[in-house]
């Protein structure tokens, strides 16, 4: 795609919009790698349904706004609230049980995102299913042309992560998050209820998958098998940034995010999903504590 | 390593169970003159086997592979290659494929030696799934996402077909039950709970991890290259996360670290397929509800309580009609 015109204004355009594109690429990921790593940081699950609530969130929108012809806002929020739910239920019913035990949860998790699976696959089909864009037309920025919905994903996605930032950084319940993450004895010594807490931030996580989930259900269509793929990025990112890390998870959305799209740009589109995993595999066997991490555990 | 003390051996209960189920098996194809049957019966001897050599890791070392396909798949790409491009016999793919994923399986295990937990589930997972990419990638040898098809079969007949993957699912679980009641099995189990401890006794642990990882990943290959023999085709799909979750449902519903178990929840998990075709498509949801629950309320899995429960049944049986054996006071302890 690069090299055939020779021309300079031909190769900054792509330059320019391999930046576009990789920004909103990684703005989904930071979604929803910042919520898998803050609850790996608090209660040391490893929620491989954390795919499926971004699912479900993209076939909440498209069912509300589409099937049942409700107003977008309604659907956003509507979407939202029942992934948290069915996140709190989980939590409770599921992974309370088990005790954090790695193995348990691990696969207590994927059982439920594969039910996920059938659940959706039953309910619409395996055809994939699109929702109309949130906002028609176009942006021009710095002389690419760009989708509005593409930038609409970015926007959202950076006013929630600084919201997050904020929240956790600079209010009571965000100190009594960090206290839990990094100490539970020495946090419920202190008051702080440990369990409220994991539940909360359960929610938490899911409800800002759901969020990533409905923002792309317009750019890309909701198939049944569309948690796979994300979820795997975003324990890439999980690890690559260190557990737990927020900072370092942004860090790492912006490296896969990018190295994704540039290969998908310079190479070819089939090859780009195998960088992740080419991704996921070097970190995990020449530096499994990450980026930001400082310890090894797992 | 494998030695039997036969002086100790005293035929119980439980014994008596083992030999009805195996007779039970031999017979099925006389008591159910169904081809069809049959046929589905091997898929469960050829789950069940997977389910065996998967145990090993998990419940023996504490070795989570999510990416346990990447050994069937291995498995099925070599047989297809091995019997298509160069015209080995079924008979002979089976081994040179089980070899070939034990290969694989160093490959895998050598780095994945230092990993625990989360970390070596993504990397065999990832290692899986790049496999599967790869394969799609290099569509020219490997026809992409439709798969070889036209392998020999094992045998046109269903009923030969049952009776070796019968035969050689037995031979497994003898291989397997014999490695975890010896002393190898102690030091997996010594490892799996305490790592540090067993190396500090002098156990040289990677060795046994490597080991095992060796044996699994052999017997993955081995039953991987059966089934493309027998399904007459190899596709990507056998490296994807169905196979993985089917693979660990089978475990986890037969009952983990057991051996035995995994072969109960194959059987299981087919006999429900076949009561609920009627449903179809929401078997496997069915199933998936089953898996939680049974793992909630009961972790240990479904064939141990049976055992226990039918070979007490049996052995008040035994004692109302005096079939005593010399070795009542040995039976009541096990």
């Amino acid at each position: 795609m690069m090299g055939q015109s020779g021309k300079v204004g031909e190769f900054e355009k792509v330059v320019l919009e391999i930046l576009i594109y990789g920004g909103v690429a990684s703005a989904i990921y930071a979604m929803l790698a910042i919520g898998l790593t803050l609850i790996v940081g608090l209660a040391r699950v490893f929620n491989m349904a954390h795919g499926a609530f971004y699912m479900l969130g993209a076939y909440g929108v498209f069912t509300v706004s589409v099937t049942l012809k409700l107003p977008l806002f309604v659907a956003f929020v509507l979407s939202l609230l029942v992934v948290a739910l069915i996140a709190l239920l989980i939590e409770r019913v599921c992974l309370r049980p088990l005790k954090g035990s790695l193995e348990g949860t691990l696969f207590m998790t994927l059982i439920l995102a594969l039910l996920f699976e059938e659940i959706i696959q039953l309910t619409y089909g395996p055809t994939p299913r699109a929702t109309p864009a949130f906002i028609g037309g176009r942006i021009v920025l710095a002389g690419v042309s760009v989708p509005a919905q593409r930038m609409l994903v970015v926007v959202v996605a950076l006013i929630t992560i600084l919201g997050l930032w904020v929240f956790i950084s600079k209010t009571k319940i965000g100190g009594a998050i960090l206290s839990v993450s990094q100490d539970p004895e020495a946090a419920s010594l202190v008051g702080v209820n440990s369990k409220i807490i994991i539940m909360f931030v359960n929610g938490l996580a899911a409800s800002l998958a759901a969020l990533a989930g409905i923002l792309v259900a317009p750019v890309l269509s909701s198939s049944p098998t569309m948690w796979l793929l994300p979820l795997i990025k975003a324990f890439t990112i999980v690890i690559l940034g260190g557990l737990g890390s927020v900072g370092g998870s942004i860090l790492a959305a912006l490296i896969v995010g990018y190295s994704e799209t540039i290969v998908a740009f310079v190479i070819s589109p089939r090859v780009s999903e195998l960088v992740t995993l080419v991704i996921l595999f070097l970190v995990i066997i020449l530096r499994p504590s990450g980026l930001m991490g400082s310890k090894t555990e797992a | 390593m494998f030695y039997v003390n036969l002086k100790r051996f005293s035929f119980t209960s439980k014994h008596l169970l083992a030999l009805i189920v195996l007779l039970f098996l031999f017979l099925i194809p006389g008591l159910i003159r169904d081809p069809y049957i049959w046929g589905i019966l091997v898929m469960a001897n050829i789950y069940a086997a997977f389910g065996i050599s998967f145990d090993l890791l998990l419940g023996y070392t504490g070795l989570a592979v999510l990416g346990f396909g990447l050994f069937v798949g291995v498995g099925a790409y070599a047989a297809a290659f091995l019997n298509l491009y160069l015209g080995m016999p079924p008979w002979l793919t089976m081994p040179v494929s089980g070899l070939i994923g034990a290969l694989f399986g160093l490959i895998i295990g050598v780095p994945c030696l230092r990993l625990k937990g989360l970390y070596l589930a993504l990397a065999s997972f990832a290692a899986a799934a790049i496999c599967e990419k790869l394969v799609i990638v290099f569509n020219d040898i490997t026809n992409g996402r439709e798969g070889l098809s036209g392998l020999d079969p094992i045998s046109f007949s269903n009923i030969t077909n049952y009776y070796a993957s019968l035969i050689l699912l037995l031979v497994s679980t003898g291989i397997l039950l014999c490695i975890v009641r010896s002393k190898i099995g102690l030091i997996l189990k010594s490892i799996c709970d305490e790592e540090i401890a067993a190396k500090a006794v002098g156990i040289n642990t990677n060795w046994y991890k490597l080991l095992t990882f060796l044996i699994s990943s052999f017997m993955g290959a081995f039953w991987g290259s059966f089934m493309a023999h027998f399904m007459m085709h190899a596709g990507p799909g056998v490296f994807g996360m169905h196979m993985a979750i089917t693979i660990f449902m089978v475990t986890i519903v037969g009952g983990v670290s057991t051996i035995v178990g995994p072969v109960g929840g194959a059987y299981l998990l087919i006999i429900m397929n076949e009561l609920l075709r009627g449903i179809g498509e929401v078997r496997l949801l069915i199933y998936a509800v089953i898996t939680i629950i049974i793992y909630l309320l009961l972790p240990q899995g479904i064939v141990q309580p049976t055992i226990v429960f039918v070979s007490t049944g049996l052995r008040k049986v035994s004692n109302i009609f005096r079939i005593r054996n010399r070795s009542v006071g040995n039976s009541a302890i096990s």
